[in-house]
């Protein structure tokens, strides 16, 4: 296990499940460690256990509501410029580097920057839209400890979600990196055409060897940042539905425990709406549910080399190699956090604040031009509501 | 103790080796009161944090076993301290942040 000291205990992560733990004070003193010098102060910035690494710009699927606007001429930094970003991330003890785009797979040397992580102390994995995946690139990402293929439905749905039928590639690649043993998931953009394909969609990628889906919000960046993401984002109907068609897939999909169902971080404010879950946010912290972790346990750094508060966020003006040195002090970073810290209503008294963390900024800041309330959150359309009535 | 790093070669504690005060006889539940979260498996998108949810939907018997599972590993594992650890900055009107 990599330990990693913060003012409250430490951060653990496992290596012979995979896992990531908080442990307090008293858990790593159990350890036989003590955190010196990091438990002697009361307060403080941690760096990112996680960080979105864009190895590449390039990307020839043109997928409409594409985050990043990744283009085929799309920059590509060398092997070494990546290398020195890894550096900086080893030093930072970030805990996972996830390698996305732009399309990954079109570098040929991901076993050798996989390898490369790996040996800074990280975890790599990776997200690709299978495109092209032949056995041979399969290959080269045998050392990922896995790779999420982007499956947003079969056939008419996924078109709807990205704007041409990629699903055949996406099933392929999920096949044959099944099959060479790489473990695989997907990543289902949820829009409000492809929510009521859910079950099927998923289902569909468990049979072909999935062993995870990870259920991801539809946000307003990149391409997807037009009048057009009003009309593809989830209708507040189906927000609403979130948390009972996680239980459904639940019981459906995950009762033998071989296959897992996630959610990403903007999607956490809409279980809001489910009162079990809202009236025990203790049971979402101690799953380790994270919501908007943006410029805290969650950063970006961009293909052409600085760092963002996620993937989705406008870069900051700090270097990926000075991420070490500079994350709690950046200002543009702090902004982030100092939102978070103390939230507008009906964040500040939400039960789910502690996980939630104010919902997805970059949503917000989309819809409503500035930091605030998440407004496709359930619970702050029914406060805008009531205040409004 | 001072925090340090054997990343780059020092020499790894192993809980149960005298340093550790994990329990003996194995008893997990005695530890498991200081694991504050529990995150399961390799999210791997490149674009958002994700989180495990199918854990929040099952019996607390299968919950508790999943942090059974990971005191296990905590007790066995050897420990390496990441060379990252050392005292933050500390900006000005910092409140304490937990997990």
């Amino acid at each position: 296990m990599i330990v990693r000291f913060e003012t409250w205990g430490a951060w653990v992560k496992l290596e012979s499940t995979a896992a990531i733990v908080a442990l307090d004070r008293e858990g790593v003193r159990a350890l036989g460690l003590d955190g010196g010098d990091a438990w002697s102060h009361s307060a403080g910035v941690s760096s990112p256990l996680e960080v979105h690494l864009a190895v590449t710009a390039r990307c020839g699927a043109g997928c409409k509501g594409c985050y990043l606007d990744a283009r085929p001429d799309g920059i590509e930094p060398s092997r070494d410029v990546i290398e020195r970003r890894l550096d900086a991330l080893g030093d930072a003890g970030v805990f996972t580097v996830a390698f996305g785009g732009g399309e990954p797979t079109t570098r040929d040397d991901l076993d050798v920057l996989a390898a490369a992580a790996i040996a800074r102390g990280m975890t790599p994995v990776l997200t690709t839209s299978g495109l092209g995946l032949t056995d041979a690139r399969v290959e080269k990402l045998r050392a990922f400890a896995q790779v999420n293929v982007s499956y947003d439905g079969s056939g008419e749905t996924y078109s709807r979600v990205r704007g041409f039928d990629g699903s055949g590639a996406a099933e392929r690649a999920i096949e044959r990196l099944a099959a060479a043993g790489v473990p695989v998931g997907v990543n289902v953009v949820l829009t409000r055409d492809s929510f009521g394909k859910l079950a099927e969609t998923v289902t569909r990628a468990r049979s072909l060897g999935a062993r995870e889906a990870q259920l991801l919000r539809y946000k307003p960046a990149g391409r997807a940042a037009s009048l057009d993401y009003f009309v593809r984002r989830l209708s507040p109907d189906q927000a609403r539905a979130l948390a009972p068609t996680l239980r459904a897939l639940t019981h459906a999909l995950c009762s033998d425990g071989d296959f897992h169902v996630r959610i990403d971080c903007a999607l956490v404010p809409l279980l809001s709406a489910d009162d079990a879950l809202a009236s025990d946010p203790a049971l979402l912290v101690r799953f380790g549910v994270m919501g908007c972790e943006a410029a805290s346990g969650l950063a970006a750094v961009t293909a052409d080399g600085v760092v963002a508060p996620c993937s989705f966020a406008r870069a900051t003006d700090l270097a990926g190699t000075d991420l070490a040195r500079d994350y709690a002090v950046d200002p543009e970073l702090a902004r982030w956090r100092t939102y978070v810290d103390a939230p507008a209503e009906p964040c500040a008294s939400c039960s789910l604040r502690p996980v939630c963390k104010g919902g997805c900024k970059v949503v917000a800041s989309f819809v409503s031009g500035a930091l605030g309330p998440d407004p496709e959150c359930p619970r702050v359309i029914d406060f805008r509501k009531g205040r409004a009535a | 103790m001072s925090p340090r790093s054997d990343c780059d070669g020092d020499v790894a504690h192993h809980p149960g080796d005298g340093t550790s005060a994990t329990p003996p006889d194995g008893d997990s539940s005695r530890s498991s009161e200081h694991v504050l979260r529990v995150r399961l498996g390799h999210g791997a998108n490149c674009s958002s944090i994700g989180s495990v949810v199918d854990t929040l939907f099952v019996t607390a018997t299968v919950g508790a076993a999943v942090f059974a599972a990971v005191v296990a590993a905590l007790a066995k594992e050897p420990v390496r301290v990441s060379s990252a650890t050392r005292a933050p900055p500390e900006p000005k009107n910092r409140r304490e942040r937990s997990p």
